[in-house]
């Protein structure tokens, strides 16, 4: 198995390093800091199309029309859920603004080894935290009927993803290396429960010959001998969905978010 | 510009820096760092595009394995008699000779070129892209030899089975690109479970491409709701938020249709 090529990780460690020493550099130098910014305690400037806040903003929208369309609302509900917006989650974002032993960590991990880590602005496990925070907090103005609609519906949409998901995997192994039907309809469960909680970016695997890196346990009992030879020469790499759209989110026009 | 975190100016951070640098120094001066990003970056494109980091060994075994597919996929669904088994192994090594003829020229001519030299990368794209698709695609498709053969060896009811397999094989292919396009789709629009489903329905009632694109096949799904853009307008019950939402997303896509034969 291999996900990432020795090059690609001494390249990034190597720039990694450059960009830290510019960084210090430039800081230490001059008595003013272009990149850095003074800010008042307890606030969080954001970048003009700021990722962090673009998908915050976008899950909050999402989530508010899923719940106008899934309950019946009094005005009063929908007065509360409507008072949860960009505010809210930019007070939340400062609360987790980075702090100094933070960026000293990922400091020592470029230079003394460790995994390169994410940058602290762009990090999806943030987002991640956020979005399901975020969700709590809207789902907290519902009644216990209301939420549980809610849940159902948001349960519902990640069990249709993960077999959607699933299915293209399956399609994918088909194209690779032939299965019956019966194989096809055997490992779509097993690979949709493994997928349960994780968001792959999709893409990788229907424009490239790979396939995730999911456990031999999901095949074993499903392919034949031929086809396990034939699997475990394909390249496999889990990619996070969040990771790869973080990284393209400078390079690709955004749509202004639909207030549902 | 680079974007940093906005973090608070202080004496602190001022000696954090400092001290930032002095590690950065010391970790790009060890010579056994150095030595290792000293190294050439990146391998040729013919070993990345083509071969997808396999060696070519273990590439030409997929090759000759991918070129028995059609026979193991016929044998799935019917008995086939000596006759018509040779007949369909002799077209198959036909392709992977045909295949082999291509994948020379290709890689003679590409032969040491990476990304790292842009220039000549372009010019060597054009050279490499037919290959990269095919290879893509699964090597051997349906202008292959042994797809040719088949139809003039299977008997008419040995090529109806097969061909309802291949079929049910499509669809499931096809209904798993539509469904993962529903569910990106309900990132950005809230979609209840309903809408979901008779969006599947009313994408499976479009026409779709002849001929697959590997390169663009996640962009599948959004062509087909912007080919049935009128049907979900009067059958899927979105709502007018949602469907100019949707419209403005179908944007993305416009003028990707014509790079599929329909």
């Amino acid at each position: 198995m291999q996900t990432h090529s020795p090059c690609w990780l001494r390249s990034t460690l190597l720039s990694g390093q450059l960009l830290l020493l510019s960084f210090c550099l430039y800081g230490s130098a001059n008595g003013q800091d272009e990149f850095l910014q003074e800010v008042p305690e307890g606030q969080q400037v954001q970048k003009p199309n700021d990722p962090i806040l673009y998908y915050l903003k976008r899950h909050l929208n999402v989530r508010r029309g899923l719940i106008k369309r899934t309950c019946e609302l009094s005005e009063a509900d929908i007065k509360n859920l409507d008072s949860i917006g960009e505010d809210w989650i930019k007070k939340e974002l400062a609360k987790g603004a980075p702090k100094l032993d933070g960026m000293l960590n990922q400091g020592f991990k470029m230079v003394f080894g460790g995994p390169p880590g994410q940058n602290v602005a762009n990090d999806p496990n943030k987002i991640r935290k956020m979005q399901s925070q975020l969700d709590n907090k809207i789902t907290e103005v519902l009644s216990p009927e209301q939420r549980g609609q809610v849940l159902e519906a948001i349960e519902n949409f990640e069990k249709f993803e993960c077999e959607a998901n699933a299915q293209v995997l399956v399609s994918q192994m088909d194209k690779l290396f032939v299965l019956t039907e019966e194989q096809r309809e055997s490992l779509e469960p097993k690979i949709a429960t493994w997928l349960k909680g994780k968001s792959l970016y999709m893409q990788y695997y229907t424009q490239q010959n790979y396939l995730p890196d999911f456990p031999a346990s999901i095949v074993e009992n499903v392919l034949t001998l031929e086809q396990r030879k034939r699997f475990k020469a394909i390249q496999k790499v889990s990619t996070d969905r969040l990771t790869i759209e973080l990284q393209m989110f400078q390079h690709q026009p955004q749509l202004a978010e639909q207030d549902y | 510009m680079i974007y940093l975190p906005p973090i608070r100016q202080s004496r602190p951070n001022q000696i954090a820096r400092l001290l930032l640098a002095c590690l950065s120094i010391l970790s790009m001066t060890s010579p056994i760092l150095f030595a290792q990003a000293a190294q050439p970056a990146q391998p040729g494109i013919f070993q990345q595009y083509i071969l997808q980091q396999k060696t070519e060994k273990l590439f030409r075994e997929d090759v000759v394995a991918r070129s028995h597919d059609v026979i193991v996929r016929v044998k799935l669904v019917c008995q086939l008699d000596p006759a018509q088994l040779e007949n369909l192994q002799l077209a198959a090594e036909g392709d992977v000779v045909r295949f082999y003829r291509e994948f020379e020229r290709v890689k003679s001519e590409v032969n040491g070129v990476t990304t790292n030299d842009p220039q000549a990368w372009q010019r060597a794209w054009p050279i490499l892209s037919p290959l990269y698709q095919r290879v893509l695609r699964g090597v051997f498709d349906d202008s292959s030899l042994c797809h040719s053969v088949l139809k003039t060896t299977l008997n008419p009811g040995q090529l109806e089975l097969f061909e309802t397999a291949e079929a049910k094989r499509r669809d499931y292919a096809f209904k798993a690109n539509y469904k993962t396009a529903i569910a990106d789709l309900s990132r950005e629009i809230p979609l209840t479970g309903d809408q979901r489903e008779k969006l599947l329905v009313i994408m499976l009632s479009v026409a779709r491409p002849k001929k697959s694109h590997p390169q663009l096949e996640s962009m599948l799904g959004m062509i087909i709701l912007g080919k049935a853009i009128k049907k979900i307008e009067d059958e899927s019950s979105l709502d007018k938020k949602q469907l100019d939402h949707l419209v403005k997303l179908l944007e993305r896509v416009q003028g990707v249709e014509g790079n599929f034969e329909w």
